[in-house]
């Protein structure tokens, strides 16, 4: 008389045995199967490229009374082409060393003409003086009232007091222009940017200088008589305090004035 | 009687542990197949291990880059004892899966801003398979790996037993690559062209070339 226990044990090492002839059995007639493998890498750098063409410096020779009236406006000095594997803004900035009463964004006072110290002359010359205008529109940016989303304005006739092609300035090039400040392409917001691309490849129907990829930028100074340069204002229409020591009867002291305008072009 | 369970249980779960570790090439056909020698055929890969593609200058970007033949597949199948050997060779596509989503390369390291970009997809590489007897599905042609792990292309891969040394497209029969090198060594190119606004970083994924008797 077999044990209820019994019978349980030997269910169990049937089925093991069972089991195991499957395994050692399927084993002597393993499928063939093999597998190499190969790992891929993938470093992808970002990428900016800006490339500009045209002189490191833009002089301006102030010598004869209509040059003063009427400014020097200089056309399509500089090009400005973006390839780009991210995207990105594109802003200008102008500062200078800071050598006028320790301030980078008066004009460097190289050389002064005549007396040292005539009265109601200045050196003060605030950099935003500078006026910039670009051949074609932002095309990433989204509006801000009463401001200016760019350079592309045409240059009005003197004396022009909104700002509108007036360079943003600050000490610190590598500031991006706060939200409604001028960029070439692109702005200061998240969701203001041109997308990754090239001048070089057909986009959005234009290639080369058409594109949103290619910026041709013209110069223009106006001193005025007397040259108090009257175009210059802030992006928002406001007059520089900085400028000429902020007083309304200062003129422009006779010499050299240089100034630094870099172009930035920043992943967005 | 619950002793007697978890003795069945942990028996079972033994026996299923030790048969998913022979099933290591994905995609493998149901059934017992005898029809080829496993001991005795192989592949193996020439030039294996990692293909690096670095994308530093915009050309690249623009214009991608090509690594040809930087895998070569060398393929040797020998018949069992009294039985026609006939095999298929899968390749698949692996992410390997964890956090990674499963249309995305995997993504190791990023650059510049956390949020700026898209993450490729699995589709980006592109892989073209040759040989000399042009016996490969596609061969010559780029292919892309659908944007899913575990995605596969066929290499060779026919119901129909065509033998070595015919040079016909899809042999898949017995032989080794030191006898016919036409049809049981295929060179693989790799290209990825990335394009723009990617999200800049390293990324990476598996391929894995699959030898199974049909």
């Amino acid at each position: 008389m077999k044990s209820k226990k019994n019978i349980v044990w030997n269910q169990r090492v049937k089925t093991m045995v069972f089991t195991i002839s499957l395994i050692i059995g399927t084993n002597l007639n393993a499928q063939l199967v093999d597998e190499q493998n190969v790992t891929i890498t993938m470093d992808l750098q970002p990428i900016l490229q800006l490339e500009m063409n045209g002189p490191q410096n833009v002089d301006f020779v102030f010598d004869e009374v209509y040059k003063y009236v009427g400014g020097i406006t200089k056309y399509g000095v500089t090009q400005l082409k973006v390839s780009a594997s991210v995207d990105w803004d594109l802003y200008a900035v102008g500062y200078s060393s800071g050598n006028t009463n320790a301030n980078p964004l008066l004009m460097d006072n190289q050389v002064t003409y005549g007396t040292a110290a005539p009265t109601n002359a200045s050196n003060r010359l605030d950099c935003e003086l500078l006026e910039l205008r670009q051949d074609k529109a932002n095309p990433g940016t989204t509006a801000v009232a009463a401001n200016f989303n760019d350079y592309s304005s045409a240059f009005g006739k003197s004396p022009v007091a909104t700002g509108a092609n007036n360079i943003y300035t600050n000490a610190n090039p590598y500031t991006k222009p706060p939200v409604g400040l001028k960029y070439i392409a692109g702005g200061n917001a998240g969701a203001d940017f041109v997308a990754g691309g090239t001048y070089l490849v057909l986009g959005g129907g234009n290639v080369g200088a058409g594109s949103n990829y290619w910026y041709t930028i013209d110069y223009r100074i106006v001193p005025g008589l007397p040259a108090v340069f009257p175009n210059t204002f802030s992006n928002a229409g406001v007059a520089s305090a900085i400028h000429l020591g902020g007083v309304a009867t200062n003129y422009a002291q006779p010499g050299v004035y240089t100034m630094n305008v870099k172009y930035v072009l920043v992943q967005n | 009687m619950g002793k007697e369970k978890n003795f069945y249980i942990l028996f079972f779960s033994f026996f299923i542990s030790i048969n998913s570790l022979w099933a290591q090439c994905p995609g493998l056909s149901a059934g017992t197949h005898t029809l080829c020698d496993p001991a005795l055929s192989t592949i193996s890969l020439v030039h294996s291990g990692n293909v690096d593609f670095n994308f530093t200058r915009f050309n690249e970007i623009n214009g991608g880059i090509v690594q040809s033949g930087s895998t070569q597949i060398r393929i040797k199948t020998k018949n069992n004892p009294s039985s026609t050997c006939q095999w298929k060779l899968v390749m698949y596509v692996s992410n390997f899966s964890g956090t990674t989503s499963p249309t995305d390369w995997s993504n190791q390291v990023s650059y510049g801003s956390a949020a700026v970009g898209v993450i490729p997809q699995l589709d980006l590489l592109e892989i073209r398979v040759d040989n000399f007897c042009h016996t490969a599905s596609n061969s010559g042609i780029w292919q892309r790996f659908s944007a899913l792990n575990g995605a596969s292309l066929d290499i060779i891969n026919s119901a129909i037993l065509t033998p070595a040394g015919t040079c016909l497209s899809q042999v898949n029969g017995a032989g080794d690559f030191s006898s016919n090198y036409g049809e049981y060594n295929f060179t693989v190119d790799y290209r990825i062209i990335p394009g723009y606004s990617k999200k800049p970083g390293i990324y990476s994924i598996k391929i894995i070339f699959c030898l199974s008797e049909m």
